[in-house]
Formats: C-alpha cells, structure tokens, sequence
C-alpha cells in the first residue's frame, strides 16, 4: 500500500486490484452493500452480472434512441414531402409527386441513420467521452486493467470517503490496493497538438464559407471551365454558320435531283389529301383561303373519300382507334367531345389568357362540314393551336385516324331515343359542362 | 484440436462428430488466458515496421502499386470522359456498376457478423467480426467509387444529396438510384461507427501496452480515453446491442435497395419480385467467401490460429454453402416463374441468359456459387484449407458473374432487337476493376497491421474463465459456464430492439 | 455435466390425459366441416364460398404446422441450445401433417381430379380454352400441362409425403432419444438436416405457389413462395407460444419453460414480423413501380375497390401495430400480454390468408369483379376454421398424447434449462 499519510484531499480515490472475474464481483458487493456513490468497477470487457453486484441502474440510452427514432421519421418524410411534393413538383414515370411506396426506403435509412448516430454519440456523451485526462491513467499497475487485471477505484469526493476504511474494504480478496493522486498535471497532450487541431479547425470552415458567399454574390467573369474540352468540342452543331464550306454553313444540303429512301411523296391522295395531279397545299398551319366554306378560288382538290392506298375495313377502323386514343385523346377527350385531360388541365389554369384555343367537339357540325382531305391536312399540319403530326403519325395511320373521326361523328348522330329501354342515356360532357368541377380533373 | 473428440462415446459407441453434449471451446489451446490473448492479437500492430512479416510486406508493394494505377486511371476517366469505358448503347450500365454491386456485396458480410451473429447469440463471431468489419468499411469504399466517378461530371456530385443549389432543384426521391445514395452512405457510415465503437476498448488496451510517444498519442486520441469503467460498460453494451438491432435491418435493406435500381424497372430479366432477398443472400454469400479468402492467410501470417479456429473457418464454410443454395434457390425460381408467367420477354431473357451470347457467364455463375460450394457437405474438405480457399475464390468470381449476367445480358437483348448489341469492356474498365482490388487490400493491410485485427475485449467474454463461479447472488447465471467449455448459447449479450 | 440444473424428472413431463381433449377435436372438427357445407349448399353458388373458406383454414393450419417442421430442423442445422425446451412442442404441431393431408385430398384434390373447378379456375376447360362465357386465356394455355388436374394432385401428394415423411423422422428419433438418451441421435439429425432443409424449401415454395398463388392462374411472383413461408413460421412462434404456456399450465412444462424462452420466441416473433413486411413490401412495392398490367391486376382490385379498407387493415395490423406492440423486452417477458399478443398475431395471420384467398373467390370464372365485390366475411368462414382448427388439435394432441412434453433425453436439454437472456 502506498503512502498511507496523504490526506484525502489530494487524492483522486483508493484503487484494489484483482485477479480474476469472482474477486472483482465480491468486491464490488461490499462496496456496493457498504454505500459508497462514487466508485467504479475497471475491467478489460464486460463481466456479466457486475450491474446487479454494482447497483447500477438501466441506462435511458433505448429511449433517447427511440426518440431520434420518431424524429427520423418525421425528418424522413419531411424531408420528401417537402423537395417533391411541394418546393420542386415534377412529373416522372407517371408517380403521384407525394408517393408513399416511393418514399419508404428513403424514409427507413433516415430512421436508422438517426438511431444509429444517436447510440453511438448519445452512449459517448452519457460516458462523458473522450476524456482523456484521467489520473487512474497516470498509474502504471492500472494499465493492466485494459489487458487482464480487474480494479476498484473509491473516489474521495465520495461523502462517505475514509481512506482506510476503504482500504481495508477494497483489500479483501485483492492483490494490491494503493491510492491514487489527483491529476496536477495541466495538458496531457503536447502543446503542437492544440495549435494544429485549432488551424484544422477554422480551415474546415472556408469551403462552407465560400459556398454561402457564392449563393449571395453574383460574378461578372465567365464561368470557370472545368475540363472545357467538353464545354468546347470540336464539332459544328446543326443550323451554324461555319466558314469552312463555301455557302457559310455547318449543314450540307441534299445532292441536287436526289430523294431520301422513303421520301419521295408522289401519291398526292395519301400524303396530302388532294386529287392525283393537283396543285399540292403548303405544309402550313392553317390558312383560312384553303378551307371549309371560306375557301378562296385557289381552293385545292380536297380529297372527298380516301386514298386508293388504304383500304377502309374494321381492322383500319381498329387502328384508327388505337392511334386516336394514343395521339388525340389527350386534348379531344376519348369520345372526341374535346374533353381531354390536357383541355381540361388548361381550362383549370385558364390557359387563354395566353392565347390558348380550346380543341374542338370533333362530331360538331363545323368539323362534320370539312372534308377527309381537310381533316387530313390539319392533322398533318394543325390548325390554330394545336401542333401538326406528320412527324410523329404515319401517312397511312393519320388516314384511319380521319376514318375514325368519321366514325365518332356517326355515332354522335345517333338519337338518344332509339337506345335500347335498359341502357341509361347520358349525353357526352362537353368542356363547358365539365369547367366548374375540379375533381373531373382526371377523368377521361 | 479435430472435433472428433475420441474421448466422446456413449454406450460404448463412439461419437462420430463434435460430442452434443459439450461446446467446442472457442479459443483453442491449454493455457489461454486473457494476458495470452491480449499479448497475441496486439504484438500484431506493435513488432516494429521493420521486421514486419515477409508476406505482408510484399502483399502491401502490390497493392499500392495497384492503388497507384487506380488512382492514375481515375484522373484519365474524369479528364477524358466515360467514354473511356466499354459502356454504350445499349449497355449504358456496364462493368462499373457491376463492380459497384459486387464491393457492395462483399461489404455485407461484416455488418452480418456483427450484428445478426451477435442478435443470434454465435459467439464464435467474435473471432472473426473486427476484420470483417474492416472488409465492409473498405469494401463499401470501393463500391462508393464506381457510381461516384459513374456519374461523369464528378465535380456535381453533391448533386446527389439533398442540398440546395444553385438551380433551385430538388432530387428525385421516387428514384431507386437516390434510394441508392442514401442506402449506401448509411450503412458506410453507421459500418463506420459500428467498426470504430467495437474497437475503442481494444484502442485502450493499445494504447496502455504502447511504449513510445507517437503510438502512446495516436491510440491515445482514438481511445477517446477508455478506461474500462463497468458504468462505461453498461451503456456500451446497450449502444451495442441497439447498433446491432438496427444494422440487422439496415443490412436486409442495403442490397435490397441496390436490388431496387434493377428490379423497380421493366427491363426482362431485372423485374422480379425475389430479388430483394436474393441480393442479400447473394451479399452474404460473396461476404463470407471475401472473409474467408482473407482470414485464412492472415490467421495464418499473424498467429492467430487459436483464436480464429477450424472451427470457425467450419461454420463459415457451412454459411458459405447455405447461402450458395439461396441464391440457387432464386435462380431456379426465376427460371421457373419466366415460363410460369407466360411472358415471352422474361422467358427469352433468362435462355439468353443459360443459352445466348453470354452463355459462358452465366455457367461460370452457376458453377461457381451453386455448384462448387456443393463440397462442404464433406467434413473433411471443409476442414482443408487449401480447398477452403480456392471454393472461396471462386465464389467471389462467381459472384461477380452473377452481377455481370444480370446487368449485360438483360441490356444487351432488350425489347427491340434493333438496340441489341454486345458489350466489350476496354482494358480502362479491366484495370480499374483491378485497381480497386489494390485499394482494398492496401485499407485492409494497413488494418491488419496497424489496428487490432482480432476483438480482444469480445473473444475474452466468451472464454471460460470471464464467468464468476462462486458466491452469485443470481441463481444460475454461473450455471451456463461449465468447467472447461463456455456453452454457446450462454454469454454475450442476446438482445431485442429497444430493450428499455 | 451441470451439477447446479436439476433436470426435470420423466414422469413430470408426461403430457397425460389428452384423449379426451383430442377426440373432442376429432368430433368438433367433423361436426363444423357438415355445417360449413351446408352453409356452402346455402350460398347456391357451386360451393364455392365453400371451398375458399375451407381453403383459408386449411393453409392457416398448415402454415403453422410447416412452420413447426422449418422449427424443427433449424434447431438442428444450427444446433441450437436454447430451444430444446420447446422443441417437443413443435415436433407435436408436425403431428398434424397427416390430418391436413386428409383435409387437402378432400377439399383440393380429389374435386379438381373429378372436374370441379370450384376452387381453381384453371381447372375449367372452359375458362383455359374459351368456351361458355369466357374467351378462354392464353397464358394459362402456355403452361400447358402443369395445370393437368391429375399432375396437380400428384404434386399436392408429393409435398406432403416430403413433410410427414420429414416430420416423422425429427419426431421419431427424438421420441427414441427420450428412452435412450443416445447423443448419436442428435448427430443423426443434426447430419440429415441440411437435405432437410433443402427438401423442406422447395416443397413448400411449390406448395404455395399451387395451393394460393394459382388462385388467379395468370399473376405470378417469384417471391410468393418467401412470402407465404413468413406467415408461416410468424404463426408458428405465436402458436408455440400458446402452445406452451397451455402446457406449462397444465404442469407439464411446469419449472422447466423459463420467461427467458417465452422472451426468445418473442424476438423471433417480432424479427419475422418485421421479415414478412420486407417481403410482402417489396413484392408490392416492385409491382407498384413497374405498373406492368399483366402483373398488377392482382393487387389493383386489392387496393382500388371494395377491399381498399381491409388490405389498409392488413398493412397496419400486420406490421405497424405488433412491430411497436412487440419492440419492448416487457412485452415479452410477461406472459399474460405475450399471449395476448400470439393471438392478436394469429388473427392477423388469418387475415392476411383471407386477403390472399377470398378476392379470388369472385374473380375468373364468372362471380364479378373483385374490386366491387367486397370482403363477404360470415359464419361459413368461421365454421371452416373451427372446423380445420379440431382436426388439426387432433393432430397435435394426439401426437403428444402420453409422450413427454419435452425432450427429455436431448444432450443440451441442460444449457436450454440454464438459459438466460441478458
């Protein structure tokens, strides 16, 4: 035993050694049975059942977790709700923009992430480390304690301390007790260290510092070029001057008295709806001297029928359909009432304001007055807002689909009385019977 | 030590296998005690650089030299462009993500070890978790790598994370590749912890056995001042159990969301409900082989053989063949439910897959993770080492098939056969796959030499003499450590979530 | 090897006394199956609430008795030590393998050999080759003869000659062991169970996928098979739990069953919990993504219809509620709320078969469509599972009748007495 005339205000505590798992346990009783708030056990791991022999109470750690849990939780899907579903809403693969199934796996890694980092620093922070200046590590026996040696330490602020009451306690069963000094020591680390971890410190903050200055500052000079082998390729793009030919442009035109395979639009029925022979119509949007009743002399020969080249049966009918419901259902609604998700969508934000034009009933008596080839020119070319769609829809597909038009315009002419007793009659919605109701928003 | 124990007879019969009625010991050896232990696993870290071991010193040139090409590649990948890659239409996804999948793969099995292991009471785990966790840590780094530098503009990657930038945007969470981002960075880091929080008691003992300055600072600071206080203990425990509790799902949830970036699609081949579960099999499976191709020599070079014992290298190898058959068992039910279903893409997919043009990967596959691990039902070859290694090998080029099969072959032959092609890395994509082979084994030699390899603390719970004998005032809690064998269903602590 | 464990004596153990009980599972079985049929000839509609009904009860009480079979010879793949104590029980539950094996000849096979389509739609010639109302379907015509009634049959037998025969050989040899104490037995078993287990696998895959998945003939998912075996060993482990405790009460397990196993077979419970809502997740949530019609119909009148509220039910019930009920270790060591909790589980576990199986009962063969046809719970149903629920006490406790309730001659019978939770 160590100098036994120290006066307990200078020491940090009295420290037993013990050899093994039982002597360790018994000790810990007596200390336990006897009172004592301030001491601890020291092992090299784990000793089960020392909790019970110490009195140590449960730690709240699984509730702090817990709670972290919860606020994962909420962070998760805050976090979710609020990017996609409210600041930045976008559209992809036809999912709703607030998506719970979409949302889960994010959801659960948050969780973990919080619990996970709430255990590890929350089991730090209740241990109240690091710590490294301890005085038990100033004693060269208690280096044993992380090897295979067990110890005691009764710590004076204990307020039943007695030096050698605690002695004689710790002393039995064990194979050394001494006392331990308190820590005068100032630093424990070298003074390098400090300067080193403080300059570490500050230097981790200028990026943060840099990116908050960039997002309230704006910069005259161009923009800082990476690798700017990829900002500037050597390439011309399409529709650029480029010195390098003769005529001043990037883009070659076609070999004179040459057609490209496929292009060679001799069939007039087909590909523009007009009589063999004819004077051929701009590809143009719309031009009220060519069409309906207010056509001008230079009116072209519209095509009343259809081109010898498609043969009109239900199998084109069918088609017609299909390429109908894909292409034109959207803004003219499925039963061609011009309901369509998109008229709807711009009825909703009142789109014209901006110069947009309702699509059309196609089974009203103005559509029913142009002929196939007019039908065919406009879904070719358009006609006031609406786009042209020679280049998304074949020839021969724009054809079924004007036969399939003709056919909702049959079916429109039916009288309603003539349906059968058990069928209930409803008329078709137009776009001013449907403007009112928002939750027909995604009918169709 | 055989396991046939020749003493073990009943009856008159003798036993043919490891005596039921008695636990193997799981550190072998006659006078082991905890000073033996303590002595065994850190003179590994403290014999001086000089006269460190022949092979390790050869096996650290190679890698470095290896790290050092990876890391010349990557300035010629991010300067040139993906281009530098075999990736191109219409195999956009090529070996990158392949190994992508394979590290994280192998990153699986040291969180397994840890946590599920620990939740299941297999106490031989403690041999081997610290290295395993090491693996997961520098596997998943290496995976992190590959989608990393995937992207193209590497300088944007923050584009990533929910962060706010300069175009006011958001990323899109309804996408499994961010569900990747956070699933990946999640278990990276909360492996990290898991890893790091395992070790600071062995950091203690490093640092009180340390004899010059420099090591005394460095293990030291990373100690954060352990001093084996039992109070300590106690929270640490429960933070342990509670770190286990939630790796355990968060390990289920890893693979399945890198599942998830294939599965969510309608790709043939990609689009089946099994593959969560079978991606974490199949994640362990490549685990356990990456651990076995590595603790085999490194028992071996560091003697650490009485501690990380046939016994254990038995298990793994069982685990090894268990998991090999679930991710058989998700092949056969991916065949079978291709024609069951009655779609003609899926059909054609998977005979692309056994009969097409990558037929020779996806019979490297089977033979590898289904066929061969088939010779651990024997005994004996589980106990030969030379066998265990090479089965572990091949496992982990199995799998690196399997994850190359199910990426190419899919995007090669997709809907329109116009788009098919046939994918060719270059000799970028061979070398850089190659590279992170060098960072790897250069993490984890540095691990193995400078940091305890072995989970002191944890392997001495689990010796015989960590249990109190006499005088305990609970009942039975010495009854589960008979003399000379620690039972394993007894010690370390079991645990349920949130234990409150 | 233990001096401090006193090992339970064999005359203490001996589950005595349950004839009676049994019989009366005989007789209360067959009693309810009459009135289930007659409340099926009630319904005018070619049995076939009936056979639905039955069908539920029939795969609740096989998922429990599979369950039982995985129980059993996991315990020796992984040599297992703490589960010894219980063990016996589950052997037991397998006892009722061959008293279902009667149930799904009666009500599966021997009516699909004969023509009645009652049950599975495939089975209608009509329905597979147009004909009648129907256009007839192409994709079950491309299975070709796997939906052969006769081949079905077979394979229905054959899953269950796999799990009597598995069953009777775990039972047996632990059965013999109670009178020898041969620790060789141990070994035999722990050898022979990675075949086990193999087999186990497979047949049980193929059981679901031909007893519920086929229900709608055209939908398909690889993981069903996973899916079904969660439900499986998570009704397992509550049952096991009741099971138990009915025996400790009655004396025969009295001492020997700790709290500490009960709070074991809780965190199996809750880790399967959390198990069966990854599975059935991700299976879900793949489908959901992807939006393939051919794969979606099945959920689509699932959760888009009248039985919206009951999967929403499903989804709480099933995972929300029991993962938070069970996450305490308070829960779980006291066994009056453990149990509340094994029944809570099994009424759940129930339900998630009757989502799996009545939705199907008005699809295909010309009932309507499911989406507006809501749940049509009623007595029927609760007659099927009385009725399946006698047979399969029977079963089990005619397995047990007389033989110790615990595996008394087990070498690790003492470290599963001595064990504690920490």
């Amino acid at each position: 035993m160590s100098d036994q005339n120290q006066n307990s205000s200078e020491i940090h505590g009295v420290v037993g050694y013990y050899s093994d798992v039982d002597g360790i346990m018994n000790a810990s009783r007596k200390i336990r049975d006897a009172g004592y708030k301030k001491w601890d056990a020291y092992t090299p791991f784990p000793v089960h059942g020392i909790d019970e022999a110490m009195g140590t109470k449960p730690t709240i750690l699984p509730w702090i977790v817990l709670g972290m849990g919860l606020t994962g939780l909420c962070v998760g899907l805050g976090l979710q709700w609020f990017t996609n579903a409210y600041d930045y809403k976008f559209l992809i693969s036809g999912k709703p923009t607030w998506s719970l199934p979409a949302n889960i796996p994010v959801t659960f890694e948050v969780i973990i992430l919080f619990s996970a980092y709430t255990a590890f620093f929350g089991m730090l922070a209740l241990n109240k480390l690091p710590h490294l200046s301890n005085p038990l590590h100033k004693l060269e026996r208690f280096k044993r304690v992380t090897d295979d040696k067990f110890a005691i330490c009764v710590e004076s602020k204990d307020p039943n301390f007695d030096l050698a009451r605690v002695s004689k306690l710790l002393g039995v069963g064990s194979e050394h007790v001494e006392t331990c000094p308190i820590d005068t020591t100032k630093a424990a680390l070298p003074i390098w260290f400090h300067g080193v971890a403080a300059i570490l410190t500050c230097a981790s903050f200028i990026p943060l510092a840099l990116a908050f200055k960039g997002r309230f500052a704006t910069s005259e000079k161009p923009q800082y070029h990476v690798w700017p082998d990829m900002d500037f390729q050597r390439k011309r793009k399409t529709q650029t001057a480029w010195e390098g030919f003769p005529d001043g442009r990037a883009m070659r035109l076609p070999v004179a008295g040459t057609v490209a395979t496929g292009e060679l639009r001799d069939d007039f029925e087909l590909y523009h709806g007009v009589a063999q022979g004819t004077a051929v119509p701009a590809s143009v949007r719309y031009d009220a001297a060519l069409f309906g009743s207010a056509a001008g002399a230079d009116r072209p020969e519209w095509l009343a029928g259809f081109p010898a080249a498609v043969v009109v049966d239900e199998p084109f009918l069918e088609r017609g359909r299909a390429r109908y419901g894909i292409y034109c259902a959207v803004c003219h609604g499925n039963q061609g009432n011009g309901v369509g998700a998109v008229a709807l969508r711009a009825e909703n934000l009142d789109a014209a304001k901006w110069g947009w034009v309702p699509p059309k009933a196609l089974h009203s008596d103005n559509a029913k007055a142009y002929s196939n080839g007019e039908l065919f020119h406009i879904a070719s070319n358009g006609i006031s807002t609406m786009a042209g769609y020679s280049a998304q829809v074949p020839a021969k597909d724009r054809w079924a689909i004007v036969a399939y038009i003709r056919a909702i315009q049959a079916t429109q002419a039916l009288d309603p009385s003539a349906a059968p007793q058990d069928v209930e009659f409803q008329p078709v919605p137009t776009i001013d019977s449907v403007r009112v109701s928002d939750s027909g928003a995604d009918g169709e | 030590m055989t396991t046939t124990d020749p003493s073990a007879s009943f009856g008159g019969k003798p036993l043919k296998g490891q005596d039921p009625r008695v636990r193997p010991a799981l550190v072998e050896g006659e006078n082991e005690s905890f000073a033996t232990v303590t002595e065994a696993v850190a003179k590994v870290s403290e014999v001086p650089v000089p006269s460190t071991n022949k092979a390790w010193i050869v096996g650290f040139a190679i890698s470095l030299s290896l790290l050092g090409m990876l890391g010349l590649l990557l300035v010629h990948l991010i300067t040139t462009g993906v281009g530098v890659w075999g990736n191109n239409n219409p195999v956009y996804w090529g070996w990158p993500i392949v190994n992508f999948v394979f590290w994280v793969g192998i990153g699986h099995a040291g969180t397994l070890i840890s946590a599920v292991l620990f939740l299941t009471r297999q106490n031989w785990r403690t041999g081997v978790n610290r290295a395993a966790e090491a693996m997961t840590i520098f596997a998943v780094v290496c995976a992190g790598m590959f989608p990393g530098v995937h992207i193209g503009r590497v300088w944007v990657a923050y584009w990533l994370f929910p962060l706010p930038n300069q175009m006011e945007m958001w990323p899109n969470f309804r996408s499994p590749l961010l569900w990747d981002v956070f699933a990946v960075s999640t278990y990276a880091s909360v492996s990290l912890l898991f890893w790091y929080m395992g070790m600071i008691p062995d950091l203690a003992t490093l640092r009180d056995r340390a004899v010059n300055t420099p090591r005394k600072i460095a293990y030291g600071i990373a100690a954060l001042g352990w001093s084996g206080s039992s109070r300590h203990w106690h929270r640490y425990e429960r933070a342990y159990l509670l770190l286990a509790a939630l790796a355990t799902p968060l390990v289920l949830s890893v693979h399945s969301v890198v599942s998830f970036d294939f599965a969510v699609s309608q790709v043939p081949g990609w689009h089946t409900t099994i593959f969560p579960p079978y991606f974490v099999a199949g994640a362990i499976f490549s685990g356990f082989a990456m651990v076995l191709t590595l603790m085999v020599p490194a028992r071996q070079f560091f003697g650490l053989k009485h501690i990380i014992t046939m016994n254990h290298i038995d298990v793994m190898c069982r685990i090894l063949m268990a998991t090999g058959m679930l991710v058989g068992y998700a092949y056969a039910i991916e065949f079978f439910i291709a024609w069951y279903g009655g779609v003609q893409y899926e059909t054609f997919a998977f005979v692309n897959r056994a009969f097409g043009n990558y037929w020779w990967a996806y019979w490297i596959m089977v033979s590898c993770n289904v066929i061969f691990p088939q010779i651990f039902w024997s005994k004996k070859l589980r106990r030969n080492l030379w066998v265990v290694m090479l089965v572990s090998i091949t496992t982990n080029i199995g799998m690196w098939f399997e994850r190359f099969v199910i990426t190419v072959t899919s995007l090669s032959r997709d809907f329109v056969p116009s788009s098919w092609g046939y994918f060719s890395p270059t000799w970028v994509d061979m070398c850089m796959f190659l590279g992170s082979f060098g960072l790897f084994f250069t993490l984890f030699l540095l691990f193995l030499r400078f940091l305890p390899t072995v989970a002191i603390a944890e392997v001495k719970t689990v010796m015989p003499q960590a249990h109190a004998h006499g005088h305990d005032s609970h009942g039975s809690s010495d009854s589960h450590a008979p003399s000379g064998a620690p039972i394993g269903g007894g010690s370390a602590a079991p645990a349920s979530k949130q234990d409150a | 090897m233990n001096t401090s464990i006193e090992l339970p004596k064999r005359d203490q153990v001996i589950a005595r006394d349950l004839a009676g009980p049994a019989k009366a599972g005989l007789v209360i079985g067959v009693l309810a199956l009459a009135a289930t049929a007659l409340f099926g000839l009630g319904y005018g509609d070619g049995m076939r609430h009936f056979g639905h009904s039955m069908l539920v009860a029939l795969l609740f009480f096989l998922a429990i008795t599979i369950g039982a079979l995985f129980f059993t010879v996991l315990h020796h793949l992984t040599s297992a030590g703490w589960s010894v104590v219980v063990r016996r029980v589950a052997e037991a539950i397998t006892g009722a393998f061959p008293v279902l094996f009667l149930v799904a000849l009666g009500v599966l096979v021997i009516p699909v050999i004969m023509g009645s389509s009652y049950i599975y739609d495939w089975a209608s010639h009509d329905f597979v080759y147009g004909g009648g109302d129907f256009p007839g379907s192409e994709l079950i015509q491309a299975k070709g003869g796997y939906f052969g009634s006769l081949f079905f049959g077979a394979r229905i037998c054959f899953y269950f000659l796999v799990w009597v025969g598995l069953s009777r050989f775990f039972a047996g040899q632990s059965l013999a062991q109670d009178d020898d104490q041969d620790p060789s037995r141990t070994l035999k078993m722990q050898h022979r169970s990675g075949v086990s287990m193999v087999l186990f696998a497979l047949v049980t895959t193929f059981a679901a996928f031909d007893m519920s998945m086929s229900l709608n003939a055209e939908w398909f998912s690889t993981m069903y098979g996973v899916y079904f075996f969660a439900g499986c060993f998570w009704s397992f482990l509550a049952t096991l739990a009741l099971a138990t405790m009915w025996l400790e009460k009655r004396g025969n397990l009295k001492g020997v069953v700790s709290i500490e196993h009960y709070h074991d077979i809780g965190k199996l419970l809750f880790a399967f919990t959390f198990f069966w809502s990854y599975v059935s997740f991700s299976q879900f949530m793949l489908y959901w993504y992807a939006d393939i019609p051919e794969e979606t119909h099945w959920f689509h009148y699932r959760m888009w219809g009248e039985w919206t509220n009951f999967t929403l039910l499903l989804a709480a019930g099933h995972f929300l509620i029991p993962m938070l009920g069970l996450m305490s270790r308070h829960v779980k060591r006291r066994r009056g709320v453990f149990a509340a909790w094994c029944i809570y589980c099994l009424v759940f576990q129930f339900i998630d078969l009757y989502w799996n199986v009545m939705p199907e009962m008005v699809n295909g063969v010309g009932m309507g469509d499911p989406a507006t046809t809501g749940p049509a719970f009623g007595m029927i149903d609760i007659t099927a599972m009385v009725s399946v629920a006698g047979l399969f006490l029977f079963g089990f406790l005619n397995k047990l009748n007389g033989k110790p309730a615990l595996a008394i001659g087990d070498p690790r019978l003492p470290e599963s007495l001595a064990f504690q939770n920490v």
